[in-house]
């Protein structure tokens, strides 16, 4: 909201700047700022010029004298409009005008300048002049310009939270000064309208609206409003357009209440009836659009038909033209979720159903109908006719009960009494003492004042939030949470971080032909989406991650890594995720330059090997995954299980996804981060005594078929150890050849370490334990020694 | 010849050696298996008694110090030898020839959000946890929002099809459910991912992450909020920054607070990032209002507490100096490399 400074010093007084003002207003909790501010000079005064020749050196410069009325100057002025006889603006050595631009002693062209003649441009007060600006003949001489300008001013932008819908005008802004200074509100004495309930007004639907004031003044002149109104509007943004229309912006800029005029003689049966409208109704407003009503809005209507939307716009019909002459000022209380309702339904929001939203005053409805009805008279000429207020219901005030005891339990600050009364009181509150504290009746512009808290914000408020102290409550660690929680994920991410994956963060929302590539759907759907591009929130975090590994390619990023955690949307509700991609080399682009290995591209063993660091604490097991998502190579993933329970799939992408994107191997993996943080046991983690005796090492090269996992292998050899005895198992080398072992066939050479606990190896030990070794081998996979 | 004079032609020899194996080969020459010394010692016994002592005790007086001769000149050599490998070798040090581990990085917001997390916690807040979709209740009705009311304008919501669920469009509703869940007292944290419904551009989002804070006791004041909220500014940006506490509206709150802190970038001079201001709007907070405790069934008697919430891009992008928060959603290496 547009505020003018000078107006504001109407209601309330005060000796701050208005960046000083700004300041105060931000600590009562109104951010405001300098819009426009005129009269950023200093020692800019008024002269009369005394001469002017020409500049012997320059055709286009004059030499004047001028004269302040004690001072004679003489002065070198480059504009085309200076004249002897003219009152000016001069802007003497070290003058400062607006743009830090500070007035020195200077020859021009040969001629000493003591000062310069100003333009209005010069001054900040316009964005083009013709010349030097002239001010009227009967300026008197030697006063500080801005004394002599009264169109000097400052404007405010005002931040009005929704709560503070009653400061929404210049007495609204006022009362919050006044309080603060410590000091009462200035009102115009405004004379009481003397209700005679001559003109008929009707609530039908008295839940919408509360209170009903009709006031017709007869043999107005509609003309243009003088200038001191139509420049005050201008301050706050608003358009003059006659005086009657002028009055009703005035009196809301100055009182915040909206109201509005008919011409009464279009009102049919000239009347006034507020009901709701029905269905299909229609109605063309002040802006000349048409439109349709239905049986939730609430209208201003005449016998016949809606001549307004209430509290919204008025109807063009009975809208204040400059053949009116005969008018009803309109002012009304209505429910705020109705003009709020309405005001979206029409996608029309104005001065009036911004104010009506956040909701009236009683006090001030009353208040701007007389200040209206004496304003049109005074400057529109007319009579007062007829006047009613009607309303179904009287005001009843909100009264609540303060204790002090309460105040500093919330604050934590005890304010005296005496200072919460002040205070109270001057935000127009009724204090009445209580042994406990006082009882309020709160004014009823104050409509978000409804409680006890309400009054302590006041008083926290006025009082100064930097009064209240700070202290820092006892810190009691909650022992229940460390026991439950480790923190699983971060030690993941970091173990991530290490392995050189970067962290993704993806929109939740995805577009359908991002699911349809990798066979997913989602089954939630944006109603409001902010585009076709964001209208499903993922299923996956693979699309997200698809698209970044697409565009790093695309940035000539050969290998990339890149892991994201975040929250993905099932058919059974939100799921926490952790999900990897990778693809390039191993190693290789890194060591290409040392010349020390050929970059090995990351294959499924990669990764699998990634998650055998990144999960070491968690007891998984890899399962074959018969039923994968299709995404994935068929041949090429795996299940991820942690207590019985799938964590996710891992594996290779199916190579066309990698000839889309031009790359090797795309790995992905994507798991519950609910099942990875899975408990691992570690409270029964026990160390387990050193085996002291040496091992006796042993390689078996063993020929298999394809079929048999290396997994079933290992774990057959493990399992012939007996007790004290433990066979560490580590694969060395892996081998195919069709001719040698067959064509489906695979040879691994297995270096196994055995010891004993209790006391070393025999060799008659190590050749029955081989013995045992390969004769499970061959019973269980039909597993034989290579030849 | 005798054994001195052995002992002295060795030890002529030793000292021309040049290396640990010159060494070893006068060692062997003279005290080896069929080295003169041994020898000398192994034919004692043909000789009369009388000289064999005399002889014995020479020869092996001469095998001790051949011995600690040895001993003395390979320890020369070797030191030597150190020495001149000490002298002449030199590599390259630069950090260029560093073997490139590879490494990746944790992505700036949830770096920010973790050390504010850490920050809390070690003030004894635990840390909670909601969903992202969520029902009016949650998100509007139990934070005293009710329907129609003006304080939902801005908050832009989204809604899932059919309009019975939203994307929460604050952290707030974590309040609601962990006073559902549990009971006084409670300080507790919650961060997580919000949706707006506005057009993305440098400075929005309609996906961010806001940290929500609460802290409900019997005790708890103003003054304890002020006083908390100081603390995790200056654990975070160090206590030489100033905030200011000044009176807002959050319809969940009464008082409420927002709470400024002098610009980091411009010290307070004011810049464009904070709008030449000299201060950066960072956390809305206050009192838990009265009709969220009626909502979550606490004794708005006996209980008071503090609420706050703050965007974390806002913060992640001022101490980093980002000008475009879309480049926070980008995932390229580039930028997620820097942190």
């Amino acid at each position: 909201m547009k505020i003018s400074y000078n107006w504001l010093k109407e209601f309330v007084d005060f000796d701050v700047t208005a960046t000083g003002l700004c300041d105060i207003l931000l600590f009562l909790g109104l951010e405001t700022k300098i819009v426009s501010s005129s009269g950023n000079w200093t020692n800019v005064i008024t002269a009369k010029v005394l001469t002017k020749d020409k500049h012997p050196q320059a055709d286009k410069l004059s030499l004047c004298t001028v004269d302040t009325g004690s001072t004679t100057y003489s002065i070198v002025c480059g504009a085309a409009n200076v004249e002897a006889g003219q009152i000016i603006a001069l802007a003497v050595i070290g003058a400062q005008l607006p743009g830090d631009f500070v007035i020195k002693k200077a020859k021009i062209r040969g001629i000493e300048s003591q000062g310069m003649i100003c333009s209005e441009v010069e001054l900040g007060l316009a964005a083009q002049s013709a010349g030097i600006m002239v001010l009227p003949e009967n300026t008197p001489l030697g006063k500080p310009l801005e004394s002599v300008l009264d169109s000097l001013d400052t404007i405010l932008d005002v931040e009005i939270t929704t709560n503070r819908g009653d400061c929404l005008s210049h007495w609204g802004v006022a009362r919050e000064l006044a309080a603060k200074f410590n000091t009462a509100v200035r009102l115009p004495e405004i004379q009481a309208i003397p209700f005679d309930d001559s003109f008929p007004v009707t609530i039908n639907d008295t839940d919408l609206c509360f209170r009903y004031i009709g006031c017709v003044i007869e043999g107005v002149t509609v003309k243009p409003s003088p200038d001191w109104v139509v420049r005050r509007l201008e301050s706050c943004g608003i358009r003059a357009i006659n005086n009657i229309v002028d009055i009703t912006n005035y009196v809301l800029m100055e009182l915040g209440h909206p109201l509005h005029a008919f011409d009464i003689e279009n009102l049919e049966g000239k009347q006034i009836i507020v009901r709701r409208a029905t269905a299909l109704e229609t109605i063309t407003a002040l802006d000349g659009k048409k439109y349709t009503l239905n049986d939730t809005m609430l209208v201003i209507a005449d016998a016949v038909k809606p001549q307004a939307i209430a509290g919204v716009m008025g109807g063009e019909h009975s809208g204040v033209t400059e053949s009116t002459k005969n008018i009803v000022i309109e002012s009304a209380l209505f429910a705020p979720v109705s003009i709020r309702k309405t005001s979206k339904k029409l996608e029309l929001s104005t001065d009036s159903s911004y104010r009506f939203e956040r909701g009236s005053s009683w006090d001030a409805s009353e208040r701007a109908a007389a200040r209206a009805v004496e304003l049109i008279i005074r400057l529109a000429g007319g009579t007062l006719r007829n006047s009613t207020d009607r309303a179904p219901q009287p005001h009843a005030p909100v009264m609540i009960d303060l204790r002090t005891a309460f105040v500093e339990k919330v604050l934590g600050l005890a304010v005296p009494y005496a200072e919460i009364k002040t205070i109270l009181t001057h935000l127009g509150m009724i204090v009445s003492d209580r042994p406990s504290g006082c009882s309020v009746v709160v004014p009823s512009w104050r409509r978000d004042v409804t409680q006890e808290v309400d009054l302590i914000e006041e008083i926290a408020r006025i009082n100064g939030y930097e009064h209240i102290p700070q202290t820092v409550m006892p810190i009691i660690p909650d022992l229940q949470e460390n026991k439950s929680r480790k923190p699983v994920m971060t030690e993941i991410y970091a173990r991530l971080t290490a392995l050189g994956f970067s962290e993704a963060l993806n929109y939740s929302f995805v577009e359908e032909k991002e699911l349809t590539l990798f066979a997913l759907s989602s089954s939630h759907r944006l109603a409001n989406p902010l585009s076709k591009e964001y209208e499903l929130l993922r299923p996956s975090l693979l699309p997200g991650l698809w698209k970044n590994l697409k565009s790093n390619l695309g940035q000539g990023f050969p290998d990339v890594r890149l892991y994201e955690t975040g929250t993905v949307f099932t058919s059974v509700g939100e799921k926490k995720r952790l999900a990897v991609i990778l693809t390039g080399c191993v190693w290789g682009s890194w060591w290409q330059w040392y010349g020390k290995k050929v970059p090995q591209a990351a294959d499924f063993n990669f990764l699998s090997g990634i998650l055998a660091t990144v999960l070491c604490d968690r007891k998984y097991r890899t399962v074959e995954n018969k039923n994968c998502q299709s995404y994935f190579h068929p041949g090429k993933n795996a299940r991820l299980e942690i207590a019985g329970k799938l964590a996710g799939e891992f594996g290779v992408l199916r190579p066309d996804y990698c000839q889309q994107l031009g790359c090797g191997d795309i790995l992905y993996g994507e798991f519950e981060t609910d099942i990875l943080e899975l408990p691992a046991g570690d409270k029964d983690k026990r160390y387990s005594a050193l085996k002291r005796f040496p091992p006796v090492n042993i390689d078996l090269s063993l020929v298999a078929a394809f079929s048999v996992p290396l997994d079933s292998i290992v774990t057959v050899i493990t399992r012939t150890a007996e007790q004290e005895l433990e066979i560490d198992t580590q694969l060395i080398d892996v081998y195919a050849d069709a001719v040698k072992i067959g064509s489906d066939k695979i040879s691994y050479t297995l270096h196994l370490s055995m010891r004993r606990s209790d006391r070393t190896l025999t060799d008659q030990d190590t050749q029955k334990i081989v013995a045992d070794i390969l004769a499970a081998l061959e019973k269980k996979h039909a597993v034989v020694l290579r030849k | 010849m005798n054994a001195d004079a052995l002992l002295k032609e060795a030890g002529d020899k030793l000292a021309a050696a040049r290396t640990p194996e010159e060494v070893e080969a006068v060692k062997v020459a003279y005290l080896g298996r069929k080295g003169a010394i041994t020898e000398i010692l192994k034919g004692l016994s043909s000789l009369p008694i009388d000289e064999r002592k005399i002889a014995g005790q020479q020869a092996n007086a001469a095998r001790v110090a051949l011995e600690a001769d040895v001993e003395v000149r390979l320890r020369d050599i070797n030191s030597a030898v150190l020495a001149g490998k000490l002298a002449s070798e030199k590599i390259d040090t630069s950090p260029q020839l560093a073997f490139p581990f590879p490494l990746g990085s944790r992505h700036p917001i949830r770096q920010t959000m973790d050390e504010m997390v850490s920050i809390f916690r070690s003030l004894g807040f635990v840390v909670g946890d909601g969903p992202e979709i969520e029902t009016d209740w949650y998100n509007f009705e139990a934070l005293n929002i009710p329907a129609n009311h003006p304080a939902r304008d801005t908050q832009d919501t989204f809604y899932l099809e059919g309009y019975k669920q939203l994307l929460r469009t604050h952290t707030s509703p974590g309040q609601v459910h962990a006073m559902e869940t549990r009971q006084p007292p409670l300080k507790i944290v919650i961060p997580g991912r919000v949706y707006r419904n506005e057009a993305t551009d440098a400075t929005h989002s309609a996906i961010f992450h806001q940290i929500e804070g609460l802290a409900v006791d019997t005790n708890i004041t103003f003054a304890d909020l002020k006083g908390t909220l100081t603390l995790f500014i200056h654990r975070l940006f160090g206590s030489s920054v100033k905030l200011r506490f000044r009176p807002s509206h959050f319809q969940f709150t009464e008082p409420s607070a927002e709470v400024d802190i002098q610009c980091t970038i411009c010290g307070g001079k004011g810049c464009r990032v904070c709008k030449n201001s000299g201060w950066l709007e960072v956390l809305g907070s206050g009192m838990v209002h009265p009709n969220v405790f009626k909502a979550v069934k606490y004794d708005a008697e006996k209980y008071t507490g503090f609420a706050f919430g703050l965007g974390v891009e806002r913060f992640v992008m001022f101490m980093y100096g980002i000008d475009d928060m879309r480049l926070l959603y980008e995932n390229n290496l580039q930028f997620l490399k820097q942190f």
